[in-house]
């Protein structure tokens, strides 16, 4: 008798600790886009939970499934880039290998690019944008171009390993080929014709190279990230007219932001998972504040995005990159506002006026 | 940069070889009140063979504690975690040797055969028995396998084969010849399998229903066995005994939105040579063993997108291994001493470092039948690893068991236990290229339990109860998690966790006639926390995948030369990350798999025939998120036993 009350007790303590956590109420996602943020979320590897959430700068409330939302699908595996560009927004998703293209009013579907070659995915890294053609690095070693009214690849360019970052200066597209999946990484910025679409040159710059950012000059600086241990991670400027790398920066940096004339340059270090957001001016080429904004309360620095038509600037936090993130708000000048609790790793933002 | 992910599917190195153990009596044993072995629960060979099993991991489900992790169809990487422990507290024993796990931390128990096992046991205490190496009895758990090989013999001629075909063009062909000259035994046996692994299945992406095919989802593997078998008195033997197995499978991986590409392939062969010498006087027994174990795995991904195009990795790991244990029983009391040494190492064609780890474990243990029967055990393991020139780390630990059962009346019997245990770190734990860290410390674990097992017949009624609470508090968790970015992962002691769960079996059978009517449930709850950072996002969380009901319940009948058996398997909600979020919630499933036979004898020829049909409800369900399982699938065996 005692052993059935303790065996109905040990089944009575098993119902009665079922908690189940169930979605909330949730915001819906706007039918129009306006007074928001269009927030990225990476999602990991092998999950397919890359996500866009909106945050409705009004109200703040959130929806952290406006793609699902929009489209009745997800949008895949790790998603790396989004960017606006005329009235489309174009989001790159690196392991799903699709660039999935939206109405940027409304944020409906128009089409989804299936980013492979000979049945292998091109893994899409970043994207940038010139007249009427999109260019995307994917990591089988090309830059894709697109026509941005067609919506299909017309032309394939042949850099070199594992390209990451690009961005456009004085009629060139700069690309930068991290090789990274190489034992040994590549070093080098590919420079690109974007009349011709041939590669001019390759520049070398440092170890393992990632984000590239212009400034208000036209000046091209990129990030080599180096290897992770006694290589450090630096900032580099290539001078887009003769394509020479003319200075590299003393200082630790692993992100690049423009700001009007000044570039954010963001650093996280792994080891000690301390971040920092600096400032350097462009024009006079010198950093003038290595702390330019307070990130202690920042867990995981993993973007920096400043917006012109706010002048604000947003940090994404990957919060140990296992746990959803925020996106945390700060003037121009430096000062914190506020955070929004996103997806799981905030990496870009889209900004809605 | 799959391939960083792909660590944790590199090799759990397996080898399929031979012996040991008691005789259990049928269906589902509970940890017996009345042997000296508390904290056994043992499958036996009818059971297993029931359920149409083609590897182990098939079978675990149906203990309880035991949480299966599977990676996909036939060929998919199977782990089990108990009580939410990670699988390398785990210990595979088959046939009295430990299975080498040291670079990986696991082993895949997809990679080993359910055919030819007389037994397949959970063993929670085995202080005194001589039949686990003493490293094994040290860790956490063990899951002992007992082959035809290693059994004693029921007849001097045994000749067992079969041939199995499925759905999905699974093909599988296996048989075992067991002869008994005098003092000698010879027992040869061999398996193939053969698995298309192109199986269809549903998932939802959002709110769209996707129906799609599984790719590179293929599998070859041959494994044999041979052993000689020395008995030279009725209670002295001395095995020798060769197992090898060789694999080429496709890598599926997790179903990715709009991308089906895989190029990810696994080749693997496996070898084990051991020889054991057991002696089992009326007061002394002795089991002395030395074995040596290599296995090499060589990782293709034909898509990787690096400047060659494509990535090999090729890894040869090594294992020696002695050890000696000695019992001495003598009325109310039984002592052991045991001690062992290992020495293992890993090379691998694309790197200059060259792990290597020397081992040594001691054990003192007793059984004492006063006041009940107290078993305990105190262990000892140094560890020392090196990664020549590079690093150098010892550590060393004292490693203390208990086991306390007592006779609360004539059918209820009591016990109640403790045991602190470790479990090294890996080899790609601690130097996988940028992932691997050498600063990592085992991971430790406290662990009590309480058991209260009751038999009682009533009529031709017999029920079997066994209700067992516990409690796992497991501190320098080993955890992989994203540093640098989210592709590259490092390895660090930061995890604490705590589990507090009860684990319930009830078995009935009712015999009437010729016939057996039986029910067998075993039901785990766990409530298994992270505790890991009280000011971090997930404190107090459930632990990624540790659902905390998780159960099988079997209906089977049995009458002379048929019979039929219904098997459903439920696995609860559980979370994708620590997270407990909607987003990472990953769906319960509810499974029906049934399976009859019919088997008639001419003689001493026996021939058996068996359909199983699982998945029932045809359910798309996965273990692990987008490593989807197969759909209804249909088996259809016919064997030949004289």
């Amino acid at each position: 008798m005692n052993s059935k009350i303790l065996l109905i007790a040990c089944l009575g303590l098993a119902l009665v600790s079922c908690k189940k956590k169930k979605p909330g109420p949730e915001a819906p996602a706007p039918a129009v886009l306006e007074h928001g943020l269009l927030v990225l979320n990476d999602g990991l590897f092998q999950l397919n939970n890359a996500t866009l959430s909106w945050v409705n700068t009004n109200d703040h409330t959130i929806n952290s499934t406006f793609f699902e939302d929009k489209t009745q699908r997800g949008l895949g595996d790790t998603g790396n880039d989004i960017a606006r560009y005329g009235n489309k927004i174009y989001i790159v998703v690196n392991v799903s290998s699709t660039i999935e293209v939206l109405d940027a009013l409304t944020g409906n579907p128009i089409t989804q690019i299936i980013m492979q070659q000979n049945n292998v995915a091109k893994q899409p890294r970043s994207i940038a944008f010139d007249g009427s053609r999109a260019f995307v690095t994917c990591f089988d070693g090309y830059v894709d171009v697109i026509d941005t009214t067609s919506l299909t690849v017309t032309h394939r360019i042949a850099v070199g390993s594992n390209p990451e970052g690009l961005d456009i200066s004085n009629g060139k597209l700069y690309v930068a080929n991290s090789g990274g999946l190489n034992t040994i990484k590549d070093s080098t910025v590919s420079v690109i014709s974007l009349s011709t679409l041939q590669e001019l040159d390759r520049i070398v710059v440092g170890e393992n190279p990632g984000a590239v950012c212009t400034d208000s000059e036209g000046d091209v600086y990129v990030i080599s990230r180096g290897n992770y241990g006694s290589i450090p991670s630096r900032m580099h400027r290539i001078d887009p007219v003769t394509d020479t790398k003319v200075e590299s920066y003393a200082f630790d940096a692993s992100g690049i932001t423009r700001m009007n004339d000044q570039l954010l340059i963001s650093y996280y270090d792994f080891d000690t998972q301390v971040s920092a957001i600096g400032l350097f001016d462009a024009l006079s080429e010198q950093l003038i504040s290595p702390n330019f904004i307070s990130t202690a309360s920042i867990t995981t620095l993993y973007g920096v995005i400043y917006s012109p038509v706010t002048n604000k600037i947003y940090c994404a936090d990957a919060n140990g990159f296992t746990n959803t993130g925020y996106i945390h708000l700060f003037t121009a000048a430096g000062s914190f506002e506020r955070s929004y609790h996103v997806g799981l790793n905030p990496s870009k933002v889209i900004v809605y006026e | 940069m799959k391939s960083l992910i792909c660590i944790g599917l590199l090799c759990s190195f397996s080898v399929f070889a031979q012996k040991t153990e008691t005789t259990i009596d049928s269906v589902v044993v509970f940890g017996s009140p009345t042997s000296s072995r508390p904290g056994l629960i043992t499958l036996n060979k009818k059971q297993i063979e029931r359920r149409m099993a083609s590897d182990i991991g098939q079978l675990l489900v149906l203990f309880p504690g035991m949480q299966l992790r599977s990676y996909g169809g036939l060929g998919g990487m199977k782990t089990v975690t108990f009580r939410s422990l990670g699988a390398g507290h785990t210990s595979v024993v088959l046939d009295n040797f430990a299975l080498a796990q040291t670079q990986s931390g696991q082993t895949d128990l997809g990679q080993l055969p359910a055919d030819f096992i007389k037994n397949l046991s959970s063993v929670q205490s085995a202080a005194t028995s001589v039949d686990y190496p003493v490293h094994a009895k040290l860790a956490g758990q063990i899951i002992a396998i007992e082959t035809r090989h290693a059994a004693q013999p029921t007849d001097s001629f045994k000749l067992v084969t079969g041939l199995q075909a499925g759905s999905f063009q699974q093909y599988d062909a296996h048989a075992f010849v067991g002869k008994q000259f005098s003092k000698w035994r010879f027992s040869l046996s061999g398996k193939g399998r053969m698995f298309e692994g192109d199986y269809p299945f549903n998932y939802l992406n959002g709110a769209t229903e996707v129906r799609t095919k599984r790719h590179n989802g293929d599998l070859k593997d041959a494994f044999g066995t041979a052993a000689i078998t020395w008995s030279p008195h009725k209670r002295h033997d001395i095995r020798l005994s060769y197992s090898g197995a060789q694999f080429n499978k496709g890598l599926p991986g997790a179903v990715v939105f709009y991308n089906e590409t895989a190029g990810q392939r696994l080749y693997g062969q496996n070898n084990l040579l051991s020889l054991r010498h057991a002696f089992r006087g009326s007061w002394w027994q002795n089991a002395t063993t030395v074995s040596y174990q290599q296995n090499s795995l060589d990782y293709v991904d034909s898509n990787y997108l690096n400047a060659e195009g494509f990535l090999h990795s090729h890894y040869v790991s090594q294992q020696f291994e002695g050890q000696t244990q000695w019992s001495y029983s003598q009325g109310k009391m039984k002592l052991l001493g045991g001690a062992g040494q290992r020495y293992e190492q890993l090379r691998t064609a694309s790197s200059a470092q060259k792990p290597y780890r020397a081992s040594t474990d001691a054990l003192l243990a007793g059984t004492f039948k006063y006041l009940g029967e107290l078993s305990t055990q105190l262990g000892f393991q140094y560890v020392n690893d090196q990664n020549r020139p590079v690093t150098s780390r010892e550590t060393f630990a004292f490693l203390p068991m208990f086991d306390w059962m007592f006779r609360l009346n004539r059918k209820v019997f009591l016990s109640t236990g403790y045991r602190y245990t470790v479990r090294q770190p890996s080899f790609n734990e601690l130097y996988y290229n940028q992932v691997g860290n050498d600063d990592l410390v085992p991971e430790k674990a406290h662990m009590g339990w309480i058991r209260m097992d009751i038999r009682q017949s009533l009529n031709q009624l017999l029920f079997r109860t066994n209700v067992q609470p516990f409690y796992v508090y497991a501190t320098d968790k080993i955890l992989a998690i994203p540093t640098k970015n989210l592709f590259i992962w490092s390895i660090l002691n930061v995890g604490k966790s705590q589990a507090i769960g009860v684990e319930v079996m009830q078995g009935i059978d009712y015999r009437f006639d010729k016939a057996q009517i039986s029910l067998n449930v075993n039901y785990t709850f766990q409530y298994t926390q992270d505790l890991s950072d009280p000011d971090g996002p997930t404190y107090g969380h459930l632990l990624a995948y540790s659902p905390m009901h998780a159960g099988t319940a079997e209906l089977s009948f049995e009458r002379k030369h048929w019979g039929v058996s219904l098997l459903a398997t439920y696995q609860g909600e559980r979370y994708a990350l620590n997270e407990n979020i909607p987003a990472n919630l990953v769906d319960n499933f509810l499974l029906f798999d049934c399976s009859l036979f019919y088997t008639t004898a001419f003689g001493k020829h026996q021939l058996t025939a068996r359909l199983a049909v699982n998945n029932l409800t045809d359910r798309y369900y996965d273990y692990i998120r987008y490593f989807i399982m197969p759909g209804r699938n249909v088996l259809f065996r016919l064997s030949y036993e004289f």
